[in-house]
């Protein structure tokens, strides 16, 4: 167990003609579930294969504990790594896949082989892959060679997990229950993980703390309830969050904020010189979460704008309505038994109080 | 559809080669092998004589000898060329891509036909002249001609078909070697294996199927080897490095014994067949084991 610092990381691919990353740098508590979250390219393997030293840091430093592990060799930082691409020992059975790790000489010792086909069995029923143990990597689909690959980190009790998007081949239903397995796992054992995604939801449910990368960059790092109720710029809004926020741009005309040019919302003296700044400049990128819109009739003077449902999406107990307001899209996620149907003249709403204000030039958040 | 009448246009060059140069020579020799056909004896003119040619085979000892020499070549012969090959290989693999330019350089030997390498080696080995002649001779690890003894020429042989088909084993091998994945490696640091760990459980599974390529390739073209044979000892001395090609050849075109000649070439043609068959078998399932 070990808390984890990366501090300043860069790292370029081609002889510098790619920047994978570029001045990453984060915290991971000791024994605490730290989520990586990016679009694919953000630099989410890269950053898990620095911290492996699989590959070398160009600048920049890795501290486990107190200890800089930046020139380390990959045996000697004492991690586990499920890797996205399985990287599974082709000629070698599952059982054996599994056992590797506790084989390799300079873990030897520790355990007996009784001891360690023990704990490949244990790994192999917690993964639900005890079935698969004599097979060969070839002979099994995708999500059960996932499992093997996280088997395989899992399998032993390093300082540290990481884990590439262990989960991203299993089918939905299997991925919701490993999500849990792997958050209980974490728990139980309390080691440290860092753990890779690009499924938003998948960072918020399972980490206590997580970082927000695009594009080489650490956009935002905190929990996943602050980075959810208070994202640091439009990239963060739109990524996180499903469906994503909606944006809407915003000038000011007198003492009212309006909307795509179309709809009037009032603002305080207060708001108003908040956002003064801004507003001189490209103006304010107003966001508001579909779930903090409301569906009013189209003729009531609650209505801020009034369009057309183009799209009902019914996703069981909720529904997420697309509605079309001249040539904009705006989305509003609702209880099912209160959406309109398709083609449907409705009004929406919302207050300000659910609204985020971004800079439309910087595109970071105002407040 | 009208392209399916066109189809057959573009099959017939390939078809017309198969059939002039595999098929049609296959069933004449098919053919011959069941008549009596010389062109030293006169009565021997092409009547069908049933199974006559192979009946003699199956008595004929210099037939069992030449299987025989044939074996204690190839096997000895890929053995060392699978090793050196995979050697070379690694090396080369390992090496800075500018070292890549080597690879043509050492294909060199491969690409010069059997008959030269033939003559270097009778010209290298030649105790009066001969650079490794004079050499071997000197430390008195042979008394005179390596050639003209038959402990040491079937030996000369071998390292004349090593020198020329290792190179050609090792460039698959590099092919082979550069194209593997690298995630297993990353895998494999991680988990902490050691170098030899890391050959045996990551590169050679891996690498054995162009492993198997290379072992079959040469297994099949070691069964018919000739050209080097007989312009280095033409089989001799005595019938020490008669292998079964060049038996075949004997019989074919020294003796003019078409229909003998061509019995032997068919039992040839069916024993490669199963012994590659077999082969290629026990190899994949090595690989699992």
């Amino acid at each position: 167990m070990a808390k984890i610092s990366v501090q300043h990381v860069s790292k370029t691919y081609k002889g510098g003609e790619v920047q994978a990353l570029k001045d990453v740098s984060f915290e991971c508590e000791d024994g605490k579930f730290f989520c990586l979250l990016g679009p694919a390219g953000a630099g989410k393997t890269t950053t898990i294969k620095l911290i492996a030293g699989i590959e070398a840091i160009d600048k920049g430093q890795i501290f486990m504990d107190e200890q800089d592990i930046t020139d380390l060799l990959p045996k000697d930082r004492d991690v586990a790594v499920a890797f996205e691409t399985y990287a599974l020992y082709p000629q070698r059975t599952v059982r054996e896949n599994l056992a590797f790790p506790l084989r390799a000489p300079m873990r030897k010792g520790g355990m007996s082989e009784q001891q360690i086909q023990q704990r490949v069995v244990e790994i192999a029923k917690l993964l639900g892959i005890e079935e698969l143990l004599e097979r060969l990597p070839r002979q099994l689909s995708g999500g059960q060679r996932q499992r093997v690959a996280l088997g395989r980190a899992l399998v032993r009790k390093p300082k540290a997990y990481l884990l590439d998007e262990p989960i991203a081949h299993l089918d939905a239903k299997l991925r919701h229950r490993m999500r849990g397995e792997l958050r209980r796992i974490q728990l139980e054992l309390g080691i440290t993980t860092i753990y890779t995604t690009p499924d938003q939801l998948e960072a918020l449910s399972l980490a206590d703390y997580m970082a927000v990368l695009n594009n080489g960059v650490i956009e935002q790092v905190g929990t996943p309830a602050e980075i959810y109720n208070h994202p640091i710029n439009l990239f963060v809004a739109r990524f996180v969050g499903d469906p994503p926020m909606n944006t809407l741009q915003a000038k000011l005309d007198g003492s009212d904020l309006v909307l795509f040019g179309l709809a009037k919302l009032p603002v305080s003296a207060e708001l108003k010189t908040r956002l003064a700044n801004a507003l001189a400049g490209d103006g304010v990128v107003v966001g508001v979460r579909p779930k903090d819109l409301d569906i009013v009739t189209p003729d009531s003077s609650e209505a801020l704008f009034k369009g057309e449902v183009k799209n009902v999406q019914v996703l069981g107990e909720t529904s997420i309505i697309t509605v079309v307001i001249n040539a904009h899209e705006l989305r509003a996620k609702l209880n099912t038994q209160m959406a309109p149907g398709r083609g449907e003249r409705v009004g929406l709403k919302f207050t300000l109080d659910d609204c985020h204000f971004f800079d439309a030039h910087t595109e970071q958040r105002l407040f | 559809m009208r392209s399916r009448r066109y189809i057959w246009w573009w099959v017939l060059p390939s078809a017309i080669l198969f059939l002039g140069i595999i098929l049609i020579p296959f069933i004449t020799a098919l053919t011959y092998s069941f008549r009596s056909l010389s062109f030293t004896t006169s009565t021997a003119t092409g009547q069908y004589i049933g199974v006559e040619n192979y009946r003699r085979l199956v008595f004929d000892q210099d037939f069992y000898n030449s299987f025989k020499v044939t074996f204690l070549y190839m096997v000895p012969a890929i053995i060392l060329q699978g090793l050196l090959g995979l050697g070379m290989a690694l090396l080369i693999a390992g090496a800075v891509r500018r070292a890549r330019i080597l690879i043509p350089i050492m294909l060199l030997p491969t690409l010069l036909t059997p008959v030269v390498i033939g003559l270097i080696g009778v010209l290298t080995l030649n105790p009066d002249f001969g650079v490794i002649g004079q050499f071997l001779n000197r430390l008195g690890l042979v008394q005179g001609a390596v050639l003209g003894n038959s402990d040491t020429a079937l030996l000369a042989i071998i390292a004349v078909d090593t020198y020329q088909w290792t190179p050609f084993v090792a460039v698959i091998l590099t092919a082979g070697l550069l194209a593997l994945p690298k995630e297993p490696y990353e895998a494999a640091q991680v988990d902490g294996a050691n170098r030899i760990q890391t050959f045996f459980r990551v590169t050679m599974p891996l690498l054995w199927q162009y492993f198997v390529v290379a072992i079959l390739i040469r297994v099949i073209d070691a069964f018919r080897i000739f050209d080097i044979i007989w312009v280095m000892t033409r089989g001799g001395p005595g019938t020490a490095t008669e292998a079964v090609a060049v038996y075949a050849y004997r019989h074919t075109f020294r003796y003019w014994d078409l229909g003998y000649g061509s019995a032997l070439i068919m039992v040839i043609f069916v024993f490669i067949s199963i012994l590659v068959e077999y082969l290629y078998k026990a190899l994949q399932k090595w690989q699992t084991a």
